[in-house]
């Protein structure tokens, strides 16, 4: 492996949480303490999904994919702030490892598409180990 | 006029006659929206009766353009007064495109004037000149779809032959009616004949009129649906300039095989792109072929491999998208399968959108739901999948359980929910002018906002909204330069606004200034003349950035004109159909005038001048900046600025709507148009009446 791709390979490394915080991290959180996301579309405007756990904010980032965003007057882009959203993964999550990773990571880009990728990479990533310790224990 | 068939048919369902009106004797206001207004003045003595009394009379109209080459000119303008509206059922318009409008025309009619309410459920066949009301009791009950399935069969001639039923009209000669094409049906669902406040009227797959509720008016008059067979033709003043505007048009502002593609992405510009190009728009990718209006040169709607989600576009699905992206982790068929639904109800997709989101909200607060304060069983676990769709349709288009409430729409079950003051205030509830959901925001692109508060509803118009918000925002969220920089975007928009030549500038000084009311003030002048009265398609016009036209300008202002006189015969300029914009525009206002409309009553929802646009509150995490990037002019100089967090100020804004109304001629009181400006319009009639009514100063 190159230099290069060692070092970002370990930007997307992430420690392997106890099955307390896995819980936390796999929960669905009350109303009060949701997430928006935002629906952006040439068409239709603007509107704002609440989002209580973080495979909804997956599924939220990608379902409108990197690749399919620009098409004119059907175009549409699911929004989340990327500071927001780290915020989000601390305070209510408890998840301060992947907030920290996901701030470093999307500092790195200007272009939003590329920062929801990186920050699917990485909740998908904290998903598959949270749900590979639940079904061990 | 060329292009006009000579005719406008009056439908009396009270007494089941027909009467005809010379369209030369409405000329002057040309077609489609100006055409409906000028007859609705005329045949409604009393304007503040309600949007469900039978004097209410709902015009149907097409435009010179309609059924011709001229581009992008397919659709038909619906007038009539609204249920929609809260707390007013203003007069109002809508419009649908497909085949009817042009039909209509072939038929040799220029529009349909529906009048008076049927005693028993009735549709009506067209077949060129012959009009019959038909007993439409056997279709009452079916859907939109179902609908147009048995007239197609009843009009064919019953026959179960399917040799036989590729002709229509078989008893008549080969001049005189027989034809291959199918009649154009619009009709209505469950949500128009129970009479709710968001039926649409529908026709074919996926075309429809929702906003406004006009479907509804139909149910309460016992209207089913119309069925449009015609084989005559349009006369075109000059056929041959018509067909060089057309090369012309598709040679400078539309895409070529050998153009590249830009990297502002294809289709947004809005007269040029490739056909089909835009695939299904995100929603669950499959294949699909291209199908447009009569002729459109875009083809925007799409035809499936599925068959789930034909003819549908925009709204259509993304009422339900983001609600099976959550349930199944990434768009499905079950989007297209609720559009479908949407479509077969005949129920407006905006109340949908806003509704689910609002039910969902209180849902999750824990205030509706079984044994809640408020009653409601919804099978959210199903939210996402068709079947929750299905459910919520049903009910609201039957009035059973919380459908009863909200077949009021949504403001009046709100407020029966006594939520709608504290809900508007925080913007929970996003219902930003007049009752209908907000679509683009008042508070950040503001000629959006400021033109639908003037009026009577979402204006759903996005001549700007393409060039100043979206094709901005969207390349700053991509870390690439917009298609211009803000100074060229605001000289190419000052070049092209004729007669006022504004300019875009969205800052905080610029959304309450003099500039801004000219900008507002052309873009009402213009939608109701080239748009809403010729039919020009808002997916193609106006047109002022366009990735393929020359120097990246669009076809506007040169387009519609050149189209317009080569259809006609006339030699007007763009300014001089501007002229015929502002007479329409104060023709309605003078109608909403005499529906009591008041200055003071022209104020948005709470949550407009209380919150900044990222709201509603949700969570102290759901507070953000979306990027909206704008036009501004600042110190001088020209940027591209995020005004996101902007709400209105009340004051400034009321100091703006004095602007304006100084800028149109209207008395800065009350709102209301000035004598002498409606004389000079020659609108004196108009005067007269709202002198006899105490409504002009």
């Amino acid at each position: 492996m190159l230099e290069k791709d060692k070092k970002k390979e370990k930007d997307f490394n992430l420690s392997k949480p106890s099955e307390e915080q896995a819980k936390k991290i796999l929960s669905e959180v009350g109303y009060g303490d949701k997430i928006a996301g935002v629906r952006m579309h040439a068409m239709a405007g603007n509107t704002k999904e609440p989002l209580g756990s973080l495979r909804e904010v997956d599924n939220f980032l990608k379902a409108k994919a990197p690749g399919k965003l620009i098409k004119g007057q059907t175009s549409s882009v699911n929004y989340i702030d990327p500071n927001a959203l780290s915020s989000w993964i601390k305070e209510v999550l408890g998840d301060s490892e992947l907030a920290k990773k996901i701030e470093k990571n999307i500092d790195k880009e200007d272009d939003y598409r590329k920062q929801a990728k990186t920050i699917r990479k990485l909740i998908e990533k904290r998903i598959k180990q949270s749900r590979e310790l639940i079904s061990e224990n | 006029m060329k292009g006009h068939m000579g005719k406008i048919l009056r439908l009396d369902l009270t007494n089941l006659n027909t009467k005809e009106i010379n369209t030369s004797e409405y000329e002057e206001f040309v077609g489609g929206h100006g055409l409906g207004s000028a007859i609705f003045f005329d045949a409604v003595k009393d304007k503040t009766i309600s949007a469900f009394h039978p004097d209410n009379v709902i015009t149907m109209m097409t435009s010179p353009l309609c059924g011709t080459l001229a581009p992008a000119t397919g659709r038909i303008e619906l007038n009539g007064i609204s249920p929609q509206p809260y707390p007013t059922e203003w007069y109002s318009r809508s419009n649908f495109g497909g085949r009817f409008s042009a039909m209509l025309k072939y038929a040799g009619y220029d529009g349909i004037v529906i009048e008076g309410k049927a005693d028993k459920p009735t549709w009506i066949n067209i077949v060129n000149e012959d009009v019959e009301f038909k007993d439409a009791e056997s279709l009452w009950g079916l859907d939109a779809w179902e609908t147009q399935e048995e007239i197609w069969t009843d009009v064919s001639g019953n026959s179960t032959s399917v040799d036989e039923r590729e002709w229509y009209q078989t008893e008549r000669g080969r001049d005189e009616g027989r034809t291959t094409q199918k009649p154009a049906v619009a009709t209505i669902g469950a949500a128009g004949e129970n009479k709710t406040r968001s039926g649409a009227i529908i026709h074919d797959a996926g075309n429809g009129a929702g906003n406004a509720a006009f479907g509804s008016v139909w149910g309460s008059k016992n209207l089913k649906a119309i069925s449009v067979l015609g084989t005559k033709s349009v006369e075109v003043a000059n056929p041959s300039a018509l067909l060089k505007s057309r090369e012309w048009a598709e040679d400078n502002y539309n895409n070529q095989e050998s153009d590249p593609k830009p990297n502002w992405g294809s289709g947004v510009g809005a007269f040029g792109g490739v056909p089909g190009a835009e695939g299904f728009g995100n929603i669950a990718e499959e294949q699909v072929r291209p199908q447009g209006c009569v002729s459109c040169h875009r083809c925007t709607r799409k035809r499936t491999e599925s068959g789930h989600g034909n003819e549908s576009g925009c709204v259509d699905f993304l009422f339900y998208d983001v609600h099976d992206e959550q349930k199944h982790g990434g768009p499905t068929k079950e989007t297209a399968k609720a559009g479908d639904l949407s479509q077969r109800y005949g129920i407006n997709v905006y109340f949908l959108e806003e509704g689910i989101n609002y039910l969902k909200h209180l849902h999750e607060r824990g205030i509706l739901g079984e044994g809640k304060e408020i009653e409601a069983s919804l099978p959210w676990d199903e939210l996402g999948n068709a079947s929750f769709a299905k459910e919520l349709i049903y009910k609201v288009s039957n009035k059973e359980g919380i459908g009863e409430d909200l077949a009021m729409g949504l403001p009046r079950a709100a407020k029966k929910w006594g939520r709608l003051e504290q809900d508007l205030n925080s913007g929970l509830l996003g219902l930003q002018y007049w009752g209908y959901p907000q679509h683009y925001d008042a508070r950040t692109e503001v000629e959006w906002g400021y033109g639908s508060i003037l009026g009577e509803r979402d204006i759903n118009e996005h001549d700007f909204n393409w060039v100043v918000y979206w094709q901005v925002s969207l390349a700053k969220l991509f870390g690439r330069n917009p298609p211009v920089k803000a100074e060229k975007l605001a000289k190419i928009i000052k070049d092209k606004t004729i007669p006022y030549n504004a300019v875009p500038n969205y800052s905080n000084e610029g959304i309450y200034s003099k500039n801004m009311a000219k900008l507002v003030a052309w873009h009402r002048h213009y939608t109701r003349f080239w748009k809403q009265s010729l039919q020009y398609c808002d997916w193609a016009y106006a047109d002022f950035l366009n990735p393929y036209g020359p120097e990246t300008r669009g076809i506007t202002p040169e387009g519609e004109t050149r189209f317009f006189n080569a259809v006609t015969g006339k030699d007007i300029s763009f300014k001089e159909g501007m002229e015929i914009g502002r007479k329409i525009w104060n023709l309605d206002r003078s109608i909403w005038a005499l529906q009591g409309r008041h200055r003071d009553q022209e104020e948005f929802a709470g949550y407009t001048y209380d919150v900044a646009s990222w709201g509603p509150e949700i969570s102290p995490h759901a507070n953000y900046e979306v990027p909206y990037y704008m036009p501004v002019k600042e110190d001088g100089e020209w940027k591209y600025k995020n005004v996101a967090s902007r709400s209105l100020d009340k004051e400034k804004f009321n100091e703006w709507k004095t602007k304006f109304y100084e800028l149109e001629g209207w008395n800065t009181e009350t709102g209301r148009p000035k004598r002498e400006t409606l004389e000079n319009l020659g609108l004196g009639k108009v005067a007269d009446e709202l002198e006899q009514k105490n409504k002009i100063e």
